[in-house]
């Protein structure tokens, strides 16, 4: 009995310690291999980089200014920084501290007005500006006209954070562009980010093109011309409303004023003309000339009498708004493009304008740069319709731009000396 | 019609009447004892040999029974114990048996195997069965959980009180090919369709036996019984008498992994039953568990693909469109390259920034932020069973019963969804008349889902009723605000990378504005918005099942064997089931009014004994249900004796199931996919002849199939089996070994097709333009089982008992692409180990039981994934207290407290360590 009794215990003793370690591994549910999160790189951030190259140490005092060097050697991120080494930043300073600071004085003043005199604000929206937030080497950089758009780190609408104001590159040959300067260096790496250089400071702008323009002497008549045209149109339609949007990515030629004279007094000559019968006789051309100087003295005002209709001024404005074919089935063709002086060719090219959302086949405007090294020193731009009527598509004088590349955070504008027509 | 009832009447009269009236005129009072532990025994039968007469012991021992004249012999007998024969011849002397335990096994009477009783060495297909003995000296803390530790049996745990067990396969959570039957009536929730035996079955202390039919069964249990049949049959109140109560305390969630701090598990149970009379006799019992209950933890991120989905790589920080398994509200999810389009077609900057990010050239989806399960499901769980019956016995061999089972409870089921039964409550009602004979049956199955809802349903509407995801018209075409969480989510996510960050940071940053403001689930706010949607039902934009269907049925059976003596047995049977569905819309496409489901059917068994060594069986059984033509199930068995106590068994079994209700009628968005019914109606309101549906496989693969679907027909099995039972070393060794084919054909499963919202045949390739759709199909090919099971029981000295069980499933051809939902290891094995009485007067006695399953790939329509091989081990020790009736219990499953799932998204179950203290429990 005790021998059963033991042998009974060591059974017992046997299964429970085997039951025992038996149960002891219960494996968890299949784990599959984690998503790796991001490695952070060590190193120089882009402030710390630009900050190490003692060229760029006026460029570095502007970060500074700016508050912005803790973000940028942020290495969590990745950006993408236009810089300007001491040359350039001594043109901008210069220009910034309205010549009191001459460009041939020594760093130290250049560094003492930045970082006491140019408000840190002003520093922030530049180095904001010239900040895109992530890698493009300058191979990356796009090379279609007229330019590669990127948003910059200023927000226009807080609502919608994507809204950016963007900063307007381009990869060229022999020279690439920051908007409307050129780019002097590229592909400095620093651990979180990209450095190139520019001529100088790439200034944001800080106006629509309806305040710059509103601002501007000589554009008068265009301005009647914006407002003639806007009749009878609402919201987004209207020109003025585009060009107050900030949103928006417009080129305007815009006329001078002495551009619409010559267009006004040619209209009024060649219809006063028109009702006399053939041939003309002296008289018929003094009581033109006087006409249309008459109307020439009217001023812009002259614009919103009936002496012209709203459809031809319609015309005339659309057709000096820059645009692109898009995406979009109910508009294909928006005035979505900045063209600085810089992205026009040096050969004559086409460039779409609002006048094919309507006339989705019009050849547009006819625009050609000159260039003296990476500068484009003029520009002229033609239209497909002569002045008088008649004449062979693209025969007329070209425009002449008299001022270029005036920027506004919705777009561009160069100033012409002539009305381009359409039609 | 009223003439057949008129003479069913009339037979049925004519039975009770043509039973002899008693004269009796001399009574014997009488004891019965535990040789050993000198305890009274109860429910022991004494019957008088050489008649019907008979009676059985109170709780107490103590029986009392009349005859005509002495000397009579008494026949003294219980499972367990020798049968004894004692002579009386004088009434005034109480007759004192000591009733000895036997250490044979194999004794026991089964019922369920061939509907007449027989012993369990003699059945002719495989069984298992349970006693109130077996329950008693148990680990488990749930007698429910015993069945788990039966041959071939796997069990799917969906919470504490909602287990699934099946046999060959094919198991779930609400598992549709395994009956369950309570004292004979169907178990299963008509609307829901899973059976709730656990919940809503018999209470512990009234648990006479279980019997467990592996494998198909409907030759004798009619539809449904595909892979086996658990029936549970409650102690009748003239044979178990006396109060009984037994209280259960115990701890949960202990130890590292645990889900929540340790809590309290109760469970208390009372029975009443009174012998009032030789004729009358009523029982009332009661059970109450309440609990914090086990919740799904598994948080590992899912790919949901209706049912093909996978768990995946990732999580909330690594995954914008992480979707946790056991996390709700995050299944909402929306490719942010609509937003991306629209921008950068207006602004070039951004443009060229999303270009140059490949934001547009691959799919950039985002998932709303969830909410676990712990955090939105309320853990106490409670279950109360209440149920009483009347029994008056018309003649000594017919007896009638009213009988009421109704249960209520909280519990967590997994279906296409989480589930939160809530007040979920189900009652049992039903007139019974039994004979030796004969049997007629009527009852009722009233189910209400009470305040049920579906956690990711109500989750998503949650995070919709606290910030839109987009803002839609009435049509549904999208109309963004800058309140939707989307449109925060994406403004945020590009800025946030025009910033310079990563897209994970830019991730981060983005999911922690639109969830600006978000209710902690904790907080007062979100319970109130959250508990308004999960109590409006689904069909209003809530989560809420309004499921009120019931079941009516009717069945009886006669056994002919009275006239058929000598020649061949033959059993006869017929039902008839009336199922109303009624979800007000919130489950089937009952929107208008309930459906009517009727199912009919009847059955015959012929047996026969030939050369006292071969019984042949032959069962045919045909039933109806009103949507789908008649089927006709033969079952064929043989039993061979090779000698006594030693048994070869060999049968051919069928089964079928007809679609169930909800396969028929179902109508329920589940995430982003419809499941529909197989109804003709479908095909009608969703114009599948006008607007086809593709099949969704090669829509994905761009190569879009129409997939027209066609009629449903029941699935069926047909399994043949050969075992052996048998006693060996005079009767200590116990042997049971079987091995099976089975072929299913029809099989029942579900595919997910497309079909476009516009009608437009191009559109289906646009994801925005066309929805999924669930359709159940029958599979053309075969798909076949095997394997086999083994057991050994061994009754060692001293009362100690051992035994080990090993059983395999295997599924083979299943058609690619096809899910089988088959979900059984290939193999399982329990070991057990205990004795019922040893020490000092044997009052001691301990149990241990330990399980092993292999892992498997899990498949279930709310998810998959491999699952790892499960070992638990229970263990209890008790004594008994012979001069108060009463026994104390420690006991612990899980003992290691190894946690562990048995299916995915299912709650992970931890140890459970209890005292219980048990009043004339026998």
């Amino acid at each position: 009995m005790k021998k059963i009794i033991y042998q009974l215990r060591a059974s017992f003793l046997v299964i429970c310690t085997g039951l025992f370690f038996l149960t002891s591994c219960n494996k968890s549910l299949e784990q599959l291999a984690p998503i790796p999160t991001p490695v952070y790189p060590t190193g120089n951030g882009v402030a710390a980089a630009i900050a190490a190259n003692p060229n760029d140490s006026l460029f570095y005092r502007l970060i500074v200014r700016s508050g912005l060097t803790s973000i940028l050697n942020d290495l969590t991120k990745s950006f993408t920084i236009f810089a300007v080494d001491n040359a350039g930043m001594r043109i901008f300073v210069n220009a910034a501290s309205g010549g009191l600071v001459p460009i041939p004085a020594p760093d130290a003043v250049h560094s003492n007005f930045i970082a006491t005199i140019l408000p840190a604000a002003s520093a922030a929206g530049i180095i904001g500006y010239n900040t895109i937030g992530q890698k493009f080497p300058a191979a990356s950089l796009g090379s279609s006209f007229p330019n590669y758009p990127l948003t910059t780190q200023i927000i226009l609408d807080p609502t919608q954070p994507f809204v950016r104001m963007n900063i307007f590159p381009v990869r060229g040959t022999p020279y690439s562009y920051v908007n409307n300067l050129p780019i002097t260096g590229v592909d400095q790496a620093a651990a979180n980010g990209i450095i190139h250089h520019t001529y100088s400071i790439v200034a944001p702008p800080t106006a629509t093109l309806k305040t710059v323009i509103a601002g501007e002497a000589t554009l008068s008549y265009f301005r009647a011309a914006v407002t003639r045209a806007d009749s009878g149109s609402v919201g987004l339609s209207r020109f003025d409303s585009l060009l107050n949007y900030g949103v928006t990515n417009m080129t305007v030629l815009a006329p001078n004023n002495s551009a619409f004279q010559t267009l006004i007094f040619g209209l009024v000559f060649q219809g006063y003309l028109s009702t006399r019968p053939l041939p003309y006789n002296a008289t018929d051309t003094a009581v033109a000339t006087a006409t249309a100087n008459g109307a020439v003295a009217a001023g812009p005002a002259f614009l919103s009498t009936n002496n012209v209709s709203t459809a031809l001024v319609r015309g005339i404005v659309a057709y000096h708004l820059l645009a692109s074919l898009t995406t979009s089935t109910t508009s294909p063709y928006q005035p979505n493009i900045r063209v600085f002086s810089v992205n026009i060719p040096s050969t004559p090219t086409f460039v779409k304008t609002l006048v094919n959302g309507s006339f989705s086949t019009h050849p547009g405007i006819r625009a050609s740069a000159t260039y003296l090294g990476p500068f484009a020193v003029a520009a002229t731009f033609t239209g497909l319709g002569t002045f008088p009527p008649g004449g062979a598509p693209y025969s007329g004088a070209p425009a002449n731009a008299v001022a270029i590349d005036k920027h506004a955070v919705n777009g561009v504008f160069h100033i012409i000396d002539k009305v381009l027509l359409p039609q | 019609m009223r003439k057949i009832t008129c003479n069913l009447v009339t037979f049925l009269l004519a039975n009770m009447i043509t039973i002899a009236a008693f004269a009796q005129n001399v009574t014997i009072n009488g004891n019965v004892r535990n040789s050993s532990s000198k305890e009274g025994s109860g429910a022991v039968s004494i019957s008088i040999k050489g008649t019907d007469i008979g009676t059985f012991t109170d709780d107490k021992g103590n029986f009392k029974i009349t005859v005509k004249n002495l000397p009579v012999t008494l026949l003294i007998s219980s499972v367990g114990y020798e049968l004894q024969e004692v002579i009386v011849s004088n009434a005034t002397d109480k007759v004192q048996v000591e009733f000895k335990p036997t250490n044979i096994l194999g004794q026991e009477v089964v019922v369920s195997a061939s509907r007449v009783p027989q012993k369990i060495l003699e059945s002719p297909v495989s069984i298992e069965r349970v006693s109130a003995a077996t329950i008693r000296n148990s680990p488990v803390s749930n007698y429910y959980d015993v069945v788990t530790t039966l041959k071939g049996v796997d069990v799917t745990t969906a919470s504490l009180t909602f287990k699934t067990p099946t046999t060959r396969g094919f198991n779930s959570s609400g598992n549709t090919r395994f009956n369950q039957l309570v004292d004979g009536m169907d178990n299963q929730a008509p609307g829901l369709n899973f059976s709730v035996g656990a919940i809503i079955g018999l209470s512990e202390l009234d648990v006479d036996n279980i019997e467990l039919l592996s494998g198909a069964s409907s030759a004798l249990y009619g539809p449904g019984g595909m892979n086996g049949t658990l029936l549970m049959t409650s102690k009748n109140p003239f044979k178990y008498q006396g109060l009984s109560f037994l209280v259960k305390e115990g701890l949960m969630h202990v130890g590292s992994q645990r889900q929540r701090e340790p809590s309290a598990y109760h469970n208390w149970n009372l029975r009443w039953g009174k012998k009032v009379s030789e004729k009358f006799a009523f029982k009332i019992n009661a059970e109450l568990i309440q609990a914090k209950d086990w919740m799904g933890t598994d948080n590992r991120n899912y790919n949901r693909l209706g049912t093909t989905g996978s768990v995946k790589a990732g999580n909330r920080q690594t995954d914008a469109n992480y979707d946790g398994i056991n996390i709700y509200g995050d299944e909402t999810t929306i490719d942010m390259r609509g937003f991306f389009g629209g921008i950068a077609a207006n602004l070039p900057g951004a443009a060229n920034f999303i270009n140059a990010n490949g934001l547009l050239s691959s799919a950039q989806n985002v998932s709303r932020t969830g909410y676990t399960e712990k955090e939105l499901f309320n853990p106490n769980t409670v279950n109360f069973k209440l149920a009483g019956s009347v029994h008056y016995k018309i003649t000594p061999n017919t007896e009638a019963i009213l009988a009421a089972y109704w249960g209520t409870g909280n519990t967590i089921y997994t279906g296409s969804d989480r589930y939160s039964l809530k007040d979920f409550k189900m009652g049992q009602y039903k007139f019974e008349l039994i004979n030796k004979n004969w049997s007629f049956r009527a009852y009722t199955t009233q189910e209400n889902a009470g305040e049920s809802y579906n956690a990711t349903a109500t989750t998503r509407l949650f995070n919709e009723t606290w910030k839109k995801s987009v803002t839609t018209d009435a049509a549904g075409n999208p109309t963004p605000l800058p309140t939707d969480w989307y449109v925060q989510y994406t403004y945020q996510y590009l800025s946030n990378r025009m910033s310079g960050m990563t897209d994970y940071d830019a991730h981060q940053a983005a999911r922690s504005i639109a969830d600006v403001g978000r209710p902690a689930a904790s907080s007062t706010a979100f319970r109130t918005a959250y508990d308004a949607i999960r109590k409006k039902p689904i069909s209003q934009n809530g989560g809420l099942l309004l499921d009120k269907s019931d079941l009516y049925a009717v069945e009886g059976n006669y056994d002919l064997s009275q006239f058929t003596k000598g020649f061949i047995d033959i059993l006869i049977g017929a039902n008839y089931k009336k199922y109303v569905l009624n979800s007000q819309g919130t489950l089937f496409s009952d929107s208008t009014g309930t459906i009517g489901i009727s199912q009919y059917g009847g059955y015959l068994q012929a047996s026969k004994k030939i050369f006292d060594r071969l019984s042949l069986t032959v069962s045919g059984r045909y039933d109806k249900m009103e949507n789908f033509k008649g089927r006709f199930t033969p079952r064929v068995t043989a039993l061979v004796k090779l000698a006594e106590n030693n048994n070869v068994r060999l049968s051919f079994q069928t089964a079928y199931r007809f679609p169930s209700s909800q396969q028929q009628y179902i109508n329920l968005q589940v995430g982003s996919t419809r499941l529909v019914g197989s109804n003709p109606g479908f095909a009608t309101w969703l114009n599948y002849a006008g607007n086809p549906l593709y099949e969704a496989s090669s829509v994905i693969a761009g190569n879009p199939m129409v997939f027209v679907p066609i009629e449903v027909k029941p699935e069926a099995v047909s399994s043949f089996e050969a075992g052996y039972k048998g006693l060996l070393m005079k009767g200590k060794l116990l042997f049971d070994v079987y091995g099976y084919y089975g072929q299913y054909k029809d099989f029942l499963g579900r595919l997910n097709t497309i079909q476009t919202t516009t009608g437009i045949p191009t559109d289906i390739s646009n994801p925005n333009k066309r929805r999924n759709i669930s359709v159940p199909v029958n599979t053309t090919d075969k798909v076949k089982t095997y394997g086999f099971g083994l057991s050994v029981d061994y009754r060692l000295p001293l009362n100690f008992t051992i035994g080990a069980n090993l059983a395999s499933d295997i599924l083979k051809d299943v058609p690619s692409n096809f899910v089988a939902f088959f979900n059984a290891p290939e193999y399982k094995a329990n070991v057990s180990f205990g004795n019922s009485g040893f020490g000092p007067g044997k009052k001691l006695g301990f149990s241990m039981a330990y399980r092993w399953q292999q892992g498997f790939f899990y498949q279930g329509d709310f998810a998959n994934g491999e699952l790892p091989a499960v070992q638990t081990l229970d263990a209890q020790v008790s004594l008994k207290l012979p001069k108060t009736k009463s026994i104390i219990k420690l006991g612990a499953n899980n003992l290691l407290n190894q946690y562990y799932y048995n299916a995915i998204g299912n709650s992970q179950i931890g140890g459970l360590y209890y005292l219980s203290f048990g009043f004339n429990v026998y």
